[in-house]
């Protein structure tokens, strides 16, 4: 990583340079990307918009037509809105409420990726509340990048098990998403070949170490969930 | 300095305030929030996205995505973190930014944008105090003073280095170290934000 020798300082410049929007597409890409998950990087950039936002003052403001307005009314419209006063997915709040310790670091980059505009309104994000009788995990699914992450919120002792996600379409086959953890936050990059659709099923197994040796579940499921639209 | 914009700071402590609550309102559903925001805001993001995409039905479409992004988002918003005004303008120039990049606007003169420029003050020059906007020129003005102008003109237009080392015929990289340099000491002259 170009960075890494690098540290805080030429963070720092890189943020201000994203900002500044000096950036090409790549190393803009690249920024929005580890935003999801680099709070330092957010930090620096967040400070370099306080910082530079008064420049705004230049800028003649230039009324829009009123059709403008209609049209995110529209638009917000068609996109639906979330109850008011339920927990959202885009609320920071929501997340902090749903996931503690290493959890949180998950919940705080989800939450970075609708931030930096990730998560695009014709592909709204995916939840599953896979559970089971003594174990559950909530998962997350951005179907523009084709990213799902899967964070323990309670985990029954799984020994020298391995844990295994499985997703299974309705009525078809389970198919392995990989191996997760029954500790800390797993981000899995869907395969081509996948299709996530609402109704389909998050499960996951207890299988031997490295994973199920046929491809398809051995153990017992510990937690299982549909996928629902957000 | 507190003293002598005591009256401007207090109006823009309070229309901050005002924004802010209005964007947590936002968060929590309330339509008749967002066109609150809206209408404190827009004709300035208008501007500010109409500087970096000269076509007016690009920016208005980059307009109307920031705002369906502010309903979306607007619970990510940490009024403990930074002005909600910084905040706005973030979502509309990284998409504006990030249209430009794409590559796939359509060309339109400069002059049509310039038609429909009204000069009338937004509300939003409340918010930015003139104390903070004076700051930050005191400590652009500081910087030699072509950079100071690549860096004014950058910001507003979202010129890429390449874009800025033609418009000013010096070498790619000297553009970028000159740019980074005055960056370093913009940092220093502002301290934390």
């Amino acid at each position: 990583m170009r960075d890494d020798q690098a540290g805080d300082r030429n963070d720092d410049t890189r943020a201000a340079e994203y900002v500044l929007g000096v950036l090409s597409v790549d190393e803009r890409r690249e920024i929005q990307r580890r935003l999801a998950t680099d709070s330092a990087l957010r930090a620096e950039v967040e400070q370099w918009e306080n910082r530079l936002a008064p420049l705004m003052l230049e800028v003649s403001a230039v009324e829009p037509s009123p059709h403008i307005w209609r049209g995110i009314e529209e638009r917000i419209g068609v996109a639906g809105k979330p109850k008011s006063r339920l927990p959202r997915w885009e609320s920071l709040f929501f997340w902090r409420s749903v996931a503690f310790g290493a959890a949180a670091l998950a919940a705080a980059s989800l939450a970075a990726l609708v931030y930096v505009g990730t998560i695009t309104p014709s592909a709204r994000p995916m939840v599953a509340n896979v559970a089971g009788a003594q174990s559950s995990f909530i998962a997350a699914i951005d179907p523009a990048s084709r990213r799902l992450t899967i964070i323990p919120s309670s985990v029954a002792k799984v020994d020298q098990h391995s844990l295994q996600l499985w997703l299974i379409a309705s009525g078809g086959k389970p198919q392995s998403l990989g191996l997760i953890e029954s500790a800390a936050p797993v981000h899995v990059t869907l395969p081509a070949q996948i299709v996530v659709a609402a109704d389909a099923t998050l499960a996951v197994s207890l299988e031997p170490p490295g994973g199920s040796p046929t491809g398809q579940p051995t153990g017992p499921v510990i937690a299982s969930g549909k996928i629902t639209n957000l | 300095m507190v003293e002598e914009n005591a009256m401007t700071s207090d109006e823009s402590a309070a229309a901050r305030k005002e924004l802010a609550s209005a964007l947590m309102r936002v968060a929590d559903g309330d339509r008749a929030a967002l066109q609150f925001v809206y209408g404190r805001t827009a004709a300035k993001l208008f501007g500010v996205c109409l500087r970096i995409l000269p076509d007016k039905v690009e920016a208005e479409d980059v307009v109307q995505e920031a705002y369906v992004t502010v309903w979306r988002r607007a619970g990510t918003f940490d009024p403990d973190r930074g002005s909600p005004i910084a905040w706005l303008a973030a979502i509309a120039r990284n998409k504006a930014i990030d249209r430009l990049r794409g590559g796939t606007r359509r060309m339109k003169p400069l002059e049509d944008a310039a038609d429909i420029f009204d000069p009338a003050p937004s509300a939003l020059n409340t918010v930015i105090t003139d104390e903070t906007h004076r700051r930050l020129m005191e400590c652009i003005d500081g910087l030699d003073a072509r950079d100071a102008s690549a860096i004014r003109e950058t910001f507003l237009d979202g010129a890429t280095y390449e874009k800025l080392a033609s418009r000013l015929s010096i070498p790619l990289g000297t553009i970028k170290s000159r740019i980074r340099r005055s960056l370093v000491q913009l940092r220093e002259c502002l301290g934390d934000a």
